[in-house]
C-alpha cells in the first residue's frame, strides 16, 4: 500500500473515532438522581452540596452529634480540593448503618500533558435515624470539633 | 580602606575570570577550530537568552491582572532587574564575539536551540492559557505572561532565521521540536477523548454520582487538538516526514519506539485484568477491576496507529534509526521476559517452600502477571530480532547491535554474577550452621531467579557477540611501509602530502600515487626513498 494511502487511511480514522467519541461523551448526560431515601442517594446530595460548596446543605445530612460539632463557619473554611467526579464503588448495609464506599476523581488542570486523572477513594459511614444521615466524616476534611462538646 | 588580603582574593577572581574569557574568546572566534568550546558557546548563548526572556515574563506577569490580592512586586521585579541587567549584555556579547561574522554549525545551534525552546515553550502556554477558559479557571495570568514573552522570543528567533545561509543538519531540529510538540499534544488529547468516551460508553467507573468532568475534558481536548494537530501537519507532515535525514529517522526511532511500548503496555493491562478476573485473583467488584480499561485500551489505540505511521517510515532502509529502535525494543524485551521469569521462578520456589515455612496467597496476580511478561515480552523480542538480518552488510558491526549485545551483557554479567554471590552465601551460611532447608530456598527465591535467568542470557549474548566476531571479515593487512623522502624538491605546482601512518613527506603527485598504490597492495615491509631519480622501493629484510 502506498505511503499517502495509508496516512489517508489513518487519518480518516482517527477522525471517524474522534466524531464517535465526542458524540458519545457530549450525550453522555447527567448522572441520574438517586432515591435520596437510599445511602447512595444521601451520600449524592453530599458530595454534590460539597462541590457546590453548598454548606447549609452539607449540614442538613449530618447527625445531631456531628451538626453539634461542626458549625456553618467550620464547614466552609475546610479544605474541598476540585471534584470532577464521584462515583459509587460498593455498598454495604449492616442493620442500621451503611458504609458507602466512592471513588473521587480529579483532573489536573496545571499542564497540558497530565492529562491523566487521579482517583482518591474515600468511605462514608451513614447511620438510619429515620433516615440515613452522616454519622462519621471521613472526606473532606473540615475543622470540626472532633472532641465530644 | 580595604586591607590587602581583602584587595587579593577580589583581584585574583577577576583576573582568572578575564583569562578564561579571553582564552575562551580566542578559542572560539570565528573560523577557528575549536568546533566545541563554540558549540558550548552557542549553548551557554540559548541558557542566557531563556534567561532574559524568564525575566521578562515575569516582569509582564506583574502588570497582567491577576486574582492576587498580595505579592511581593518588589522581589520579583528586583530579580528581574538584576537578571536582565547582567544577562541581556552577556547575551551581546557572546552574539558579537562568537556568532555575528560567521556561519556554521554552531551559530545555527545558538539559533534553532533557542527558537525551538521558545516555540516549545509557546505552544504549551498557550495549550495552558486555552485550558483555564474551558476548566472554568479563567484568565490565566502565567500562561499569558509565558504566552507573550516566549511567543516574541519564538517571533524574534523566526526573523533570525530568515537571515541565515547555508545548509546545516542542525536546522532539523526545529521541525523535529514542533513535530515533538505537534504529536504530543494530539496524541495526549485524542487519548484523553477516548477515554472519556470509552468510560461513559462502557459504565466501567462505577455508579456515577457526579461528574463535572465531560465539559472540561472535552474543552480540554478542543485546546489540545486546536494547538497540536496544526504543529503536527506544518512540522511534521509537509515537512520533516518526508525528508530522508538523520534527524527524521532518529525522531521516527524514538516515537516508535515509544508508541510500540505503550502498546504493548496496553494490551498487557487489559489481558491482565481480564485473566485476573476470570480465575479470581481480582478485584471483588467489576467496577474496580476494570477501572483502568478505558485509559488502557485509549493509550493502545493511539499507540498502535503512532507506531504504524512512524515504523512505516524506518522500514525501507535498515540504518542507524531503525537499527536503534530494532534493538532498543529488543533490549526492553529481554528485560521484560527477565524480569517475568524472575517472578516466576520465585512464586514456584515459594509454593514449594511456603508450604512448610508461611502461609502465601499463592501469588495468583503475580504469576499471571510473570507469564503475561514473558509471552508478550518474547513476542516483541522475536519481532525485532528477526529483523536483525546479519547477512545484511554492516549488521554485525552496527553500533546498535554492538551495544545491544555488550550492555546487556554487562548488566546480565553484574546481576547474574552478585545474585550467585548472594545465593551461595546463603547455602554455604547455612550449610555450615547445619540449617539448610525450605526456608533457605525460600529466603533465596529471587537470587535462585536472577542466576537461572541470567545464565542462559550470559550464554545467549556470548554466542552472539562470538559470532559476530568470527564473521567479522578479516581487514587486508596492507604494505607496511616507511618513506624517505631523501629530496623534497621545489615546493611548486603538483605538490603533495602522503599523509599515512607509516610515513610522510612533501613530495609529487605522480610519485604520491605510485607510492599510495604500493601501499595498497599487500607484501613484505617495504622502505621506499624519493629522491632526484624518483622513487625507489627496497624491502625491509634486504636493507643492510
Amino acid at each position: 500500500m502506498e505511503r499517502n494511502t495509508k496516512l489517508g487511511l489513518i487519518v480518516v480514522s482517527i477522525a471517524v473515532i474522534s466524531l464517535i467519541a465526542v458524540i458519545v461523551a457530549a450525550l453522555s448526560g447527567e448522572p441520574a438522581v438517586l432515591d435520596p431515601e437510599t445511602p447512595e442517594g444521601v451520600v449524592q446530595a453530599y458530595v454534590t452540596a460539597v462541590a457546590d460548596e453548598d454548606w447549609a446543605e452539607v449540614r442538613s445530612l449530618l447527625s445531631a452529634d456531628l451538626v453539634e460539632r461542626c458549625d456553618l463557619s467550620e464547614l466552609s473554611v475546610g479544605r474541598v480540593d476540585e471534584i470532577s467526579r464521584v462515583s459509587i464503588d460498593d455498598v454495604s448495609i449492616s442493620g442500621d448503618i451503611a458504609v458507602v464506599n466512592v471513588v473521587i476523581t480529579h483532573v489536573s488542570a496545571d499542564d497540558p500533558l497530565s492529562t491523566s486523572t487521579w482517583d482518591e477513594e474515600a468511605s462514608f459511614v451513614l447511620v438510619d435515624e429515620d433516615g440515613w444521615i452522616f454519622d462519621e466524616m471521613s472526606w473532606p476534611y473540615f475543622p470540626c470539633r472532633w472532641d465530644e462538646p | 580602606m580595604i586591607p590587602i588580603g581583602g584587595l587579593i582574593s577580589l583581584l585574583i577572581p577577576l583576573a582568572l575570570i578575564a583569562l578564561v574569557v579571553r582564552f575562551f574568546l580566542r578559542r572560539t572566534r570565528a573560523g577557528s577550530d575549536a568546533p566545541v568550546a563554540r558549540t558550548i558557546g552557542a549553548i551557554a548563548h540559548i541558557g542566557v537568552v531563556v534567561a532574559v526572556v524568564t525575566a521578562v515574563r515575569n516582569l509582564v506577569e506583574l502588570v497582567v491582572p491577576a486574582e492576587e490580592i498580595f505579592e511581593d512586586t518588589t522581589r520579583v521585579v528586583a530579580f528581574a532587574v538584576a537578571t536582565l541587567v547582567v544577562a541581556v549584555p552577556v547575551a551581546v556579547v557572546i552574539w558579537r564575539a562568537l556568532f555575528a561574522k560567521s556561519e556554521d554549525f554552531a551559530r545555527r545551534l545558538a539559533v534553532v536551540g533557542g527558537l525551538s525552546i521558545s516555540m516549545v515553550t509557546t505552544l504549551f502556554s498557550l495549550v495552558g492559557f486555552g485550558r483555564g477558559f474551558v476548566v472554568g479557571d479563567g484568565f490565566r495570568a502565567e500562561s499569558f505572561s509565558t504566552l507573550v514573552a516566549f511567543g516574541a522570543a519564538w517571533a524574534g528567533y523566526e526573523w533570525l532565521r530568515t537571515m541565515e545561509t547555508g545548509t546545516f543538519e542542525v536546522s532539523d531540529l526545529r521541525p523535529t521540536a514542533g513535530s515533538g510538540v505537534g504529536l504530543a499534544l494530539s496524541v495526549s488529547g485524542l487519548v484523553l477523548l477516548i477515554e472519556t468516551a470509552l468510560t461513559e460508553m462502557l459504565g466501567v467507573g462505577g455508579e456515577v454520582i457526579l461528574d463535572r468532568s465531560i465539559g472540561e475534558r472535552l474543552g480540554t481536548v478542543g485546546v489540545m487538538l486546536v494547538v497540536g494537530l496544526p504543529a503536527l501537519w506544518w512540522f511534521w507532515l509537509r515537512d520533516l516526514s518526508i525528508r530522508e535525514t538523520r534527524f527524521r529517522n532518529g525522531y521516527a526511532a524514538v516515537v516508535s519506539y515509544g508508541s510500540l511500548a505503550a502498546l504493548a503496555s496496553s494490551a498487557g493491562v487489559v489481558l491482565f485484568l481480564a485473566l485476573e478476573w476470570v480465575l479470581g485473583f481480582g478485584e471483588s467488584t467489576a467496577v474496580s477491576q476494570f477501572d483502568p480499561i478505558p485509559l488502557a485500551v485509549a493509550t493502545g489505540s493511539i499507540g498502535a496507529v503512532a507506531w504504524l505511521h512512524h515504523v512505516d517510515l524506518l522500514r525501507p532502509r535498515r540504518g542507524l534509526g531503525t537499527r536503534a529502535y530494532g534493538y532498543g525494543i529488543a533490549a526492553t524485551s529481554v528485560g521484560v521476559v527477565a524480569g517475568g521469569l524472575v517472578s516466576l521462578i520465585a512464586v514456584a520456589l515459594e509454593a514449594v517452600a511456603a508450604d512448610t515455612i508461611v502461609e502465601t496467597d499463592g501469588g495468583g496476580s503475580v504469576t499471571i502477571g510473570a507469564i503475561l511478561a514473558v509471552g508478550i515480552g518474547a513476542l516483541l523480542w522475536w519481532m525485532a530480532w528477526r529483523e536483525a538480518d546479519v547477512d545484511l552488510a554492516g549488521e554485525r558491526e552496527s553500533l546498535p547491535r554492538r551495544i545491544y549485545l555488550t550492555g546487556l551483557l554487562i548488566i546480565a554479567g553484574l546481576t547474574g554474577g552478585i545474585a550467585l554471590v548472594v545465593a551461595l552465601f546463603g547455602f554455604v551460611q547455612a550449610a555450615l550452621e547445619g540449617t539448610l532447608g525450605m526456608d533457605v530456598l525460600f529466603d533465596g527465591r529471587f537470587v535462585i531467579g536472577l542466576v537461572v535467568t541470567m545464565a542462559p542470557l550470559i550464554w545467549h549474548l556470548l554466542s552472539e557477540i562470538r559470532s559476530d566476531r568470527e564473521a567479522r571479515p578479516e581487514p587486508v593487512r596492507l604494505r607496511e611501509a616507511l618513506v624517505i623522502a631523501a629530496d623534497r624538491g621545489p615546493l611548486g605546482n603538483g605538490v603533495h602530502f602522503v599523509t599515512r601512518a607509516d610515513g610522510h613527506g612533501v613530495i609529487t603527485v605522480d610519485l604520491a600515487e605510485e607510492i599510495n598504490a604500493l601501499l595498497g597492495q599487500t607484501g613484505p615491509p617495504v622502505v621506499i626513498t624519493v629522491d632526484d631519480d624518483g622513487l625507489r622501493v627496497v624491502e625491509v629484510e634486504a636493507v643492510p
